[in-house]
């Protein structure tokens, strides 16, 4: 749940990225950084592999300042994608607002996809969370690739979207398609304000 | 230009531009025969000019006889010009028209050159009835070129329209490839890969690019040049500029959505608190309400937290004139906190402004006790010892002379005696009237206030003075609960019992009541007799003169004497002579009623 603590006057929205790993989830990070004024932003925070995977997970806090009386906070987490950081994910994931699932759209990838996907809900579900009340969004990602090697959105939507959430194609690398997403995906947290159960000290 | 610098062989053909180069090239191989006239369009840096160039050239390889021509627009109308300042108009006509592949570039140069328009209008016609081939070039398509004339862009709009995209990834790496060979530098095809992933606007950006990996490769001969290429992009998407107020609608999206979302009151109430808190105000009493699922009455609590800001800013400035340390104290910051910035204030008062106080002289001690003040020296023992608890308030009446004053003032000392941090105020009604009206004319009614409000302890003598003023009356009903309702002892004396206090208000009255009212006798004969003569200095009131005693004598008790013969109706409580007691073996736990 989005917290706004009306003791501070504070909104502050937490919104993972998931998805299978190499999916582009730390390059829709890298892309907001990047575009968000410095003065609006923390620094974001990796902590990664050798390999440049994101080991445990980014972390990107963003100002958008006094928003009706409220200053109102961002924080965008990603998860690790690869099988085996599944604790890790569990973690990052709790208490998310908001979801961004990237998928990759390699059609290579497919499997990882809707295996990452699985996961996503298997870990909603452990935490009493039900999928159907968390803002989600699906970010293809990667569609600047040739057209023989990713999938169009259409067949990614037969793929993955069975629950019919909002989809973007992106190229997180590039840039397209990123703020589209976290629009969207802001939106429909920051739609949830009103709720009483919203409502913290 | 169709020297043989920009040939076919020499563009990267792909999805964004194949469309552009197989008319290109088709037009090249029969010029006149395919498209009627190739328009082509793309932004700057994306290959137009090479491929007019290449076109142009690789015509004249095919057909060596064909005279070809290139111009840029902006050229072309330039020489119209000078031919037509010349008067050798016929002559440039004839230059052109004898042109079998004219390659114009830039036509978006023409914008506002209407002759030049129109010769080209010509030259087109002229050109398709000859069966020569004009090739166009634009950075945007003829739909977007606002300044031409209508005939002009039908006429470019006639044959094929072919745009050049940004390079995907495909023609970004055949470029890199090619121009690998064609510079022959030592690359790998890592390097060109991580290269080409970057998407670049226009070709002369990832020709850029490839210079300074070209360059810094040279400076780092030992570093794979895939992991220089990699450094190379970040600086690059760093460098980038920011894509136009991107952040800035996101931005403008979330307000949009959080305003929407929120409730209003909310949003009001929020506006609210940090207005407050930005002023330095603790909004503790706001905060609460933002919390409610319910609205409350906006106004109303706004309202009540602004008065509060106000009297603590009153408070503060009054703190402050009586003792500048009190300025900027928290507590003046702290709507929730004014009884304790008026407490504070009070006591700033007390120790710089003090309330009269009792005559240091007129003590307990230098009272003579007997059956007329009995009780009220009881009384007045009681009140000393538990001061506030015991009788509150303590009503002294008596007639003039009796002593009354002597005991309030000798109670005041007594407790100011007990504890010496004690502030008595001692004062007659006749001069708090005259206070009143003074503060009321200065405008410190507050200050006059606070400055009793701040003792511990009241005594008013003379209350019967109170008569007659209803704002007097007012004023004290309100000193006078305040020190009640707050434990502290209140002390008054009155010529007559509270019922008969005549033109005060029966609240006052009924409160006067509530406490315990004792009766002070008058001074008996010998009493006064055996008083010694002069009377001791400040004894005044205890020890009447001669003439006051003469007085009081004249004077019979007509209360007194009514109530002991019944009345003729009436309640038969009051009637009883058990429920009149007029002399006082003890107190305790008694009520006690006066006569009347």
């Amino acid at each position: 749940m989005p917290v706004v603590n009306y003791a501070s006057r504070e909104i502050t929205c937490k919104i993972v990225y998931y998805g299978p790993g190499r999916s582009g989830k730390t390059s829709n990070l890298q892309y907001i950084h990047r575009r968000v004024p410095a003065a609006r932003r923390g620094e974001m925070m990796s902590l990664a592999t050798h390999g440049d995977r994101t080991l445990f997970f980014d972390f990107l806090p963003i100002d958008l300042g006094a928003i009706s009386g409220f200053t109102t906070r961002f924080q965008l987490y990603t998860v690790p994608g690869q099988v085996y950081y599944r604790s890790t994910r569990r973690l990052v994931l709790q208490g998310a607002d908001g979801v961004v699932f990237v998928a990759d759209s390699q059609r290579r990838q497919a499997e990882e996809n809707v295996e990452s996907y699985r996961d996503l809900h298997e870990a909603l579900a452990e935490q009493g969370v039900d999928v159907r009340d968390v803002p989600l969004v699906l970010q293809y990602n990667k569609q600047d690739l040739p057209p023989d090697l990713v999938a169009s959105p259409d067949e990614l939507d037969a793929l993955l979207n069975f629950r019919a959430v909002p989809t973007f194609a992106a190229d997180a690398l590039g840039g397209r398609g990123v703020f589209e997403t976290l629009r969207r995906v802001s939106e429909l947290v920051l739609r949830r304000l009103a709720t009483p159960a919203t409502v913290i000290r | 230009m169709l020297d043989g610098r920009f040939r076919f062989d020499t563009f990267v053909a792909g999805p964004s531009n194949r469309l552009a180069v197989s008319a290109a090239r088709a037009v090249a191989e029969a010029p006149g025969q395919a498209y009627h006239p190739l328009f082509l369009y793309a932004e700057s840096g994306l290959g137009k000019t090479h491929l007019l160039a290449a076109l142009g050239f690789h015509a004249t390889q095919v057909d060596p006889g064909l005279v070809a021509g290139y111009r840029e627009a902006g050229e072309y109308a330039e020489q119209l010009e000078a031919a037509a300042g010349r008067g050798d108009l016929n002559a440039w006509r004839r230059e052109w028209e004898s042109i079998r592949l004219l390659l114009l570039d830039d036509v978006q140069f023409l914008e506002g050159h209407a002759e030049a328009q129109a010769e080209l209008l010509r030259l087109i016609d002229h050109a398709q009835a000859r069966g020569h081939q004009v090739v166009l070039a634009s950075d945007r398509p003829p739909a977007d070129l606002d300044g031409l004339d209508q005939r002009l862009l039908s006429r470019m709009s006639g044959g094929l329209i072919a745009d050049i995209a940004a390079p995907d990834l495909d023609t970004r790496l055949g470029i890199l490839h090619l121009w690998r060979s064609i510079r022959v530098v030592d690359l790998d095809d890592a390097a060109l890969d991580e290269l080409s992933r970057h998407e670049v606007a226009n070709v002369r950006e990832l020709l850029g690019l490839f210079n300074r990996l070209v360059a810094q490769r040279a400076l780092e001969p030992g570093t794979p040049a895939a992991g220089i290429a990699r450094v190379l992009l970040a600086q690059a998407l760093d460098e980038r500029p920011p894509a136009p107020d991107e952040f800035e609608s996101f931005l403008n999206e979330v307000t949009a959505v959080v305003a929407s979302s929120m409730e209003q009151w909310r949003v009001r109430l929020a506006a609210t608190v940090a207005r407050w808190a930005g002023e330095g105000y603790r909004t503790d009493a706001l905060e609460p309400f933002l919390d409610g699922n319910e609205p409350p009455d906006l106004d109303a609590v706004e309202a009540r937290f602004a008065g509060a800001v106000t009297q603590l800013r009153d408070l503060e400035q009054e703190a402050a004139r009586l003792d500048p340390r009190l300025a900027g104290v928290s507590v003046f910051r702290d709507p929730q906190r004014v009884d304790e910035a008026r407490a504070i204030v009070m006591r700033a008062l007390a120790a710089y402004d003090p309330p009269p106080a009792a005559a240091d002289h007129l003590t307990i001690d230098n009272l003579s006790p007997g059956a007329r003040n009995q009780l009220a020296l009881r009384a007045a023992g009681e009140v000393i010892a538990l001061p506030g608890s015991r009788y509150n308030p303590l009503f002294l009446h008596g007639p003039p002379s009796s002593g009354k004053t002597h005991l309030a003032h000798a109670i005041a000392n007594a407790l100011v005696a007990r504890d010496g941090a004690w502030t008595v105020a001692v004062v007659d009604a006749a001069a708090l009237g005259d206070e009143l009206i003074e503060a009321m004319r200065t405008g410190e009614l507050e200050r006059w206030r606070m400055r009793y409000r701040a003792a511990d302890a009241l005594i008013v003598d003379n209350v019967q003075f109170l008569a007659g003023s209803d704002r007097l009356q007012d004023e004290f009903f309100h000193l006078f609960n305040t020190f009640v309702d707050g434990g502290r002892q209140v002390v008054l004396t009155a010529d007559v019992p509270p019922q008969r206090l005549a033109a005060v208000a029966s609240r006052l009255q009924s409160r006067f009541e509530a406490g315990l009212v004792v009766e002070i006798g008058r001074v008996s004969e010998a009493e006064a007799v055996a008083r010694y003569t002069p009377v001791p200095l400040g004894d005044e009131a205890a020890a009447p003169t001669i003439d006051a005693w003469f007085d009081d004598m004249g004077e019979p008790e007509p209360a007194r004497a009514t109530f002991l013969q019944p009345a003729a109706t009436g309640d038969a409580f009051f009637l009883d002579p058990e429920k009149v007691v007029s002399e006082w073996p003890s107190m305790d736990g008694r009520v006690i009623e006066d006569p009347r």
